[in-house]
């Protein structure tokens, strides 16, 4: 007699075609997980997460209105001190050379979020993303892999940068650098991360 | 209470692979399609209330993940029809653990007959066989009676048998 999981379950007894079919889909192991799976998956769902936090502030109505207020309270500042010291403004031209925006500049934090210092990653699951706080205008900033310059092909806006590579990454370990100058070139901050890649699992967006 | 997104991501990743392993019959979309579920479900996860069972909820999205998939690939085969070459398959096997040829032949033969079955019926022997579901869990998870879920399950096997004739 046939002990089969549905017939231990049910009482029904199983024929021997039944028997054959629970045999062989009782052979079937439980696949494993290819190496860093779970890794790769956690970073991407960070990154996700990290991305629409991002997106939702900037979108936030709440935001907006406190931007306004902090600039309404800023000319009003502005306007106050003008008033008492220098009632007649004068326009001056700008000279690029000469904006010192270090001086005015609070040195900024670089969080690299995607890939994470020392994360394992699928060759063509690359994605880079650093996180600028507080946001940096008139800086130049640069981001180098792997000592390449590919600044033109990334996304870089005052408080994030965002760098998706055409091609899938060699095996092994990568460099990922972002610097910050100001426009007379002196160092605001750099940062510089490693991550490595492995082989050996396909990228979904290389299935299509 | 609702558990941390990343521990359920730990708690559930191998078994969501599996069972869409199961459906599909391909390892290599059964990785993408669990990634996948994975990011729908963390976007979706602030509404579900945890009142469910969190394998159920995220079966639920898989699912729906793999059909959205399976009608985009519907479409592109449609249009890659009139053209002679296509790329081959990818193997589905080849990272199983270490089977010998017999097994691995054998088990592929399996997986292909499942995957061809018609979808309640592959439904329920996945989640039955691939993720080792009782019948009140699948029966919750497919929205339908424990008594459904028993005759799809038998009906399934008997198709399979059909299928497997002569294969293996």
């Amino acid at each position: 007699m046939a002990t089969g999981r549905d017939e231990q379950r049910t009482g029904a007894p199983m024929g021997p075609e039944d028997e054959r079919v629970e045999r062989l889909l009782g052979e079937l192991r439980q696949a494993e997980l290819p190496p860093f799976y779970r890794e790769r998956l956690l970073a991407r769902l960070r990154g996700d997460a990290a991305g629409r936090t991002r997106a939702g502030l900037l979108r936030s109505p709440r935001l907006a209105w406190a931007v306004a207020a902090v600039a309404v309270a800023a000319l009003a500042v502005v306007l106050a001190r003008g008033g008492r010291q220098a009632p007649i403004a004068v326009p001056v031209a700008p000279q690029a050379e000469q904006v010192a925006v270090e001086s005015e500049v609070v040195a900024p934090r670089i969080d690299p979020m995607l890939p994470q210092g020392n994360a394992v990653v699928g060759g063509g699951q690359v994605e880079i993303v650093a996180a600028i706080t507080p946001p940096l205008e008139g800086a130049v900033i640069r981001l180098l892999v792997d000592e390449e310059d590919v600044t033109g092909l990334a996304e870089v806006t005052a408080d994030y940068v965002m760098y998706t590579p055409g091609e899938r990454f060699a095996e092994g370990e990568h460099v990922i650098t972002i610097e910050i100058r100001d426009r007379a070139g002196n160092k605001i901050r750099d940062i510089t991360w490693l991550f490595y890649t492995v082989d050996g699992h396909r990228a979904p967006d290389e299935r299509v | 209470m609702k558990p941390d997104f990343e521990e359920l991501v730990a708690r559930y990743d191998k078994r969501l692979v599996n069972v869409m392993y199961g459906l599909t019959g391909d390892y290599d979309d059964a990785l993408d399609l669990a990634e996948e579920a994975f990011v729908s479900a963390m976007r979706a996860y602030d509404g579900f209330r945890g009142d469910a069972d969190p394998f159920t909820w995220l079966y639920r999205i898989a699912v729906n993940v793999f059909k959205k998939r399976h009608r985009r690939q519907a479409r592109r085969a449609a249009l890659w029809r009139d053209h002679a070459e296509q790329d081959p398959p990818p193997s589905a096997e080849w990272r199983t653990p270490a089977l010998d040829a017999v097994e691995r032949e054998r088990a592929a033969a399996v997986r292909a007959a499942v995957a061809g079955l018609r979808e309640p019926y592959r439904e329920a022997i996945v989640l039955r066989y691939m993720s080792d579901a009782s019948y009140e869990e699948i029966a919750a998870v497919t929205r339908c009676s424990v008594g459904t879920v028993k005759s799809r399950i038998a009906r399934g096997k008997a198709m399979l048998g059909r299928l497997l004739e002569g294969k293996v």
